[in-house]
Parts: C-alpha cells; structure tokens; sequence
C-alpha cells in the first residue's frame, strides 16, 4: 500500500506544474517514509516503551524518536516552502513551474 | 584543551553566537549580531585549525560518544574530515570581511544557524545527525537564497532538497529495519547484514548524495541556486554546502561499497562523474552569464571529484575539494566589485588579474594545483586524456568568451601582475620534468590559445544554443524529477547485476 501511495506521489512530482502541488507530494513522501519507519517499531499486542515491573513486552522507541525530529522538520520544511511559494506568487504572479521557468 | 571538548564545541560557538545576539537584542535593543558573528569565524577557524593539526597524523575514527547508550549521540574525526573541515573553514575565512553584505539582523542570524549546521555536519558521529544538521543547514539556506529577492531560485532548491531527504530518510530507516545502528563506525561492517537491503540502502543513500552533490543529470539547479544570493552565502553553497553531498556519498557509499567490494556501484558513479564532467562543460561554453558560469562549473568540479573518489583516489579527490574552496570562494566575493554588461567584464587590474588566475583554477589550467591532480591522475588512465582536454576546451572556452576590461591602472595595482608570474615561475622552474612534461604542456597552451581565439566568435555564431540547460536539457522541474527516476531504475539495473 506504502509503494503503492508513493508512486502515486512520485508521479504528481513530475507531472503537476504547480508549485503547492509540488509541495503537497513531497508532503504525501516524506509522511510514507515517516509511516514505514514506524512499522519497522510496531510489534503485536505490544505496549507503549514505558518501562514498569508488569511490562515485557514493548515497541521499539528509537524510531518513535527518531521519527518525532523528521516530524518537525517536515513542519518547519512546509512553512517555509509555503511562505516562499506566497512570495513567488506576489512576484511573478504564478505559481506554475513552465510558466515561472521562462520568466 | 581536551580535543573531545573541541569536537564537542564546534557547532556549538553558532549556537551560543544566536542566542546571545537573540538576548540582547531583545533587552537592550542594541544588534550585535556583526561582532558575534565575526566572533563565531575566528572561534571556528582557530577550533578548526586545533583539530588539523591533531589528526594530520591520526589514523583510524576518533569517537566521542555522549552517554553509554547504545544509540546515544557520537561524534567522530578522521583523517578524511579534514579536507571537509577545510572546506568550511576557507571560505569563513574569506569572507571575515565581507559580512556587511549581510544586510539585516534576521540574515545575519540565519546565517549563524547555516554556520551550525554546516559545523555540525563535520563532526558529527552518526547517520541521523548527519540528516538533522543537513536539515538545519539547508533550512538556513532556503531563506537566505532569497535574500536577493529570487523567490523562485529558493523554491527549486527547497523542493529538491526535500526530495533528496525524503530519499535519504528512507535509506536510514533500510539500514536500521536491517539491523545496524546509525554509528559511522557500523557502516563499516555492513557485510554482516542482509546483503538484499544492504544493496538498497546504497541505492537509496546515491541516489540521495547524487541529487545533493548535484550529479548530472540532477545538477540543472546550481547554477540558478548559487547565483541568486549575496557573495557571502554562494562562497559557502559553492565551497561547502554542495560538497556535503560528496561527503555523504563518501562515508555512506563509496567507502562501505569498497570495503564490500561492490564493483558495480563504483563503476556507475564512475561513469556519472564522466557524464557530470562533460555535460555541464557544454552547458557552460552556451551561459551568457559569468555568475551563472562561476556557479555552474562547480558541477564540472564535483565530477571530477566523485571520478577520482570513486576510482580509488581518496586523498587526491579530498585534496581537490579544499583547493576548490579558495578559487571559488575568491570568484563569488570578487564578483560583487565587477560591472558585468553582457559578455563584458570590467573591473580594477588587481581584480581581473585575479579573477584569471582562479578561472585557471578553476578550469584545471597549468600550473594550477587542479592540473596537477589531473595530471597525477592521468598517468595509466588512456580513455581520461580524451575526457580531460575536451573539458578543458569547453571550460576555458567558456570563460574566455567574457572580454575583461581593466577599467583603471594603479602602479601599486601592478604588483599583482607579478603574482601568477611567479607562481608559474615556481612550477616551472623547479619540479617541473618531475610533475608534468612538456607534451603536456604544449598541449594545453594549444588549446589555450584556441579558446582565446575561438571561444567568442563560436558562441556567438551558435547563439541559438544559448542558456542551453534551460531550453533544452532542464527544461524544467518536473524533466528533472523525471531525470531522478530514470537514475534510480538504472541504479537498481545496475545493482541487480550484482546478482
């Protein structure tokens, strides 16, 4: 299902021409890869890792941490990508790829 | 000072540097952003200067891990980190008087967060950090690339910085879902790992480097990224934070998939690096632009550094990037004190003198240190000759299209005409039958001497070639995401032959 998402997002990356567009399916690739390091954590019937004398069996924490940092990232990225495809628009008063690329 | 303190401190000083600027300018309202970030390059390059001379010698990873954990935070130096450290340290160097072209508070502090991250970037330890401090530096680096107002530059960066962390994110949750840890020192024996993954988390890592260290045929964004911002910010995208991606497709690719014997990825960075050596040679011979050349033929460079990486000559490629740093550094600063109109360049007799010398850096003209790499280079490898004086041709052709006009004559200014004189005078006279021969010689003065006749009449008969890349090879972003996916099937056409 992840591939299958995936190249669905790859695919908009190279034919969408404009800019938010862009930005939406680095979005979708960036939460997949997010979700499939997730997985690798995930065992059945397992807890969350707060470790107590009743609990043995947890998932893994460290892509759980991990994957918080790559979380914030992807905010910080989005904020900026949008803040920035504002101003190209105030600019060149587009935001398609073909036409901003002649220009 | 205990060395691990230094490690340690490193990307620390930018840190300290923000927060204290931060401070006072909100208590006291005074900016002190200037001094603090001259500070921090005084405190870096003497850090830095501390740590080349403790590893010169140094053999083997000098690990300084955090706590007991298994996973904790490590950073480490080598040998190798020198030449990056280098890298970083040249141009905060070179650019100590030069942070007035750093025009506002908000810049300067920016700026001091791409100094964190590209300071953490070389001590760092282990995979995950690598990805964090990259991020925090390619962060910095959207924004202060639309300083100049080029929105549209600081977007195509942006999105392709994203892709290429997105595949590199990807590569790390491989190696760990395989079962090594995020160490540098584990890359090392990735052997004992499920060889299928091991083969995919290469693929994943190149293809990630290739976009980052812009291989062609990803390599269309440099020259509208690097030239769209102040002096300051392109001597360091140009000088280090390009070559990050060389530094990454080092440690993570080449060195293991030389321990592990994988032929066949070298051979294909082997053969990318031809191809990111010629192609943007030709595209640079049709740029009217001389910055967009400037920054253009640091791709030239990057293949030629990953040809030699990947053939085997570690410290000679190594070398080459840190010797890069000068050159380039010196172009982009100097280039804010030119009149560019059209093909014509104008500028002081000091400027234009220099401004040749580094244009012989850079396009690897005897007797450059980059021709002397070259010609080491060139002994046994018959099908390099044909490559070499093609793209010497192209480059210097490229460069010698621009006419350079000396606007005002200072005799005091003449003392830097003596300068290359006796740099050549230097080579020639003393290891000269040791070092090159005179074939060679004769060779490249040929070929000099065809591009400073040639080069302007052949590009202006060819104009309809102009701004080659973006009319017909970029055309634009989305062939070059195209251009990323025909790279990964051939990558993964390539790996399965292993099999």
């Amino acid at each position: 299902m992840i591939l299958l998402i995936m190249s669905v997002a790859v695919y908009g990356l190279i034919v969408s021409d404009n800019l938010i567009k862009k930005i939406m399916c680095l979005n979708i690739i960036e939460s997949l890869v997010i979700l499939t390091f997730l997985t690798t954590g995930y065992q059945e019937r397992a807890v969350a890792p707060i470790i107590t004398d009743i609990v043995t069996n947890y998932v893994d924490p460290i892509p759980q941490a991990l994957m918080l940092t790559a979380i914030v990232i992807g905010v910080c990225f989005n904020s900026l990508a949008i803040a920035i495809t504002v101003k190209v628009f105030y600019k060149y008063h587009t935001i398609e790829v073909s036409e901003l690329h002649e220009r | 000072m205990n060395v691990r303190y230094l490690i340690i401190f490193f990307p620390l000083f930018p840190l300290l540097g923000i927060s204290l600027s931060l401070m006072v300018k909100y208590l006291t309202r005074r900016d002190i952003s200037t001094p603090v970030i001259i500070a921090n390059a005084i405190l870096q390059i003497l850090t830095g200067a501390w740590l080349l001379v403790y590893f010169r010698d140094y053999e083997g990873l000098y690990r300084v891990v955090l706590s007991e954990w298994k996973h904790a935070i490590e950073f480490s130096f080598d040998q190798y980190r020198i030449f990056f450290l280098l890298a970083f340290l040249i141009p905060s160097f070179f650019t100590l008087f030069h942070y007035r072209k750093l025009t506002n508070f908000n810049i300067r502090t920016i700026f001091l967060f791409y100094m964190a991250g590209c300071s953490g970037l070389i001590v760092t330890g282990d995979i995950f950090n690598f990805y964090i401090f990259y991020e925090v530096m390619i962060m910095a680096a959207y924004v202060l690339i639309s300083v100049n107002r080029q929105y549209y530059a600081s977007i195509k960066y942006m999105i392709f910085g994203a892709a290429s962390s997105a595949v590199f994110l990807a590569g790390i949750i491989l190696l760990y879902a395989s079962g090594s840890y995020f160490s540098y020192s584990f890359l090392m024996n990735l052997g004992e790992y499920n060889p299928a993954n091991i083969h995919f988390v290469f693929l994943l890592f190149s293809v990630a480097f290739f976009i980052k260290a812009a291989f062609f045929p990803v390599s269309g964004w440099v020259a509208t990224c690097h030239s769209a911002t102040n002096g300051v910010v392109s001597a360091f995208l140009s000088s280090f934070t390009i070559f990050s991606g060389i530094f990454g497709l080092f440690y993570f690719v080449i060195i293991p998939a030389t321990n592990l014997g994988f032929e066949n990825i070298l051979l294909f960075i082997q053969i990318l690096s031809l191809l990111t050596m010629i192609i943007p040679a030709l595209i640079l011979f049709f740029e009217p632009d001389f910055k967009r050349c400037i920054a253009g033929s640091t791709v030239f460079t990057i293949g030629f550094i990953g040809l030699l990486l990947s053939s085997g000559a570690w410290y000679l490629g190594l070398f080459y990037m840190a010797v890069h740093a000068v050159y380039k550094s010196y172009l982009f600063l100097v280039y804010d004190d030119l009149v560019v109109e059209k093909l014509k360049i104008y500028g002081n007799l000091k400027t234009i003198v220099l401004i040749l010398v580094a244009v012989g850096f850079t396009v690897g003209f005897v007797p450059s240190i980059p021709y002397f790499i070259k010609y080491n280079f060139l002994i046994g490898q018959n099908y390099f000759k044909l490559l070499n004086y093609t793209t010497l041709a192209l480059m210097l052709g490229s460069f010698l299209k621009f006419n350079y006009i000396v606007e005002k004559i200072r005799i005091k200014n003449l003392f830097y005409i003596f300068f290359p004189l006796s740099l050549a005078a230097f080579y020639l006279m003393i290891p000269f039958p040791y070092v090159t021969s005179g074939y060679y010689l004769i060779l490249d003065l040929m070929i000099l001497t065809l591009a400073a006749l040639g080069a302007r009449t052949l590009f202006k008969k060819l104009d309809f070639l102009c701004c080659l890349d973006t009319r017909y090879i970029y055309i634009n972003m989305n062939y070059e995401f195209l251009y990323i996916v025909i790279l990964i099937i051939l990558q993964i056409m390539v790996l399965s032959l292993n099999y």
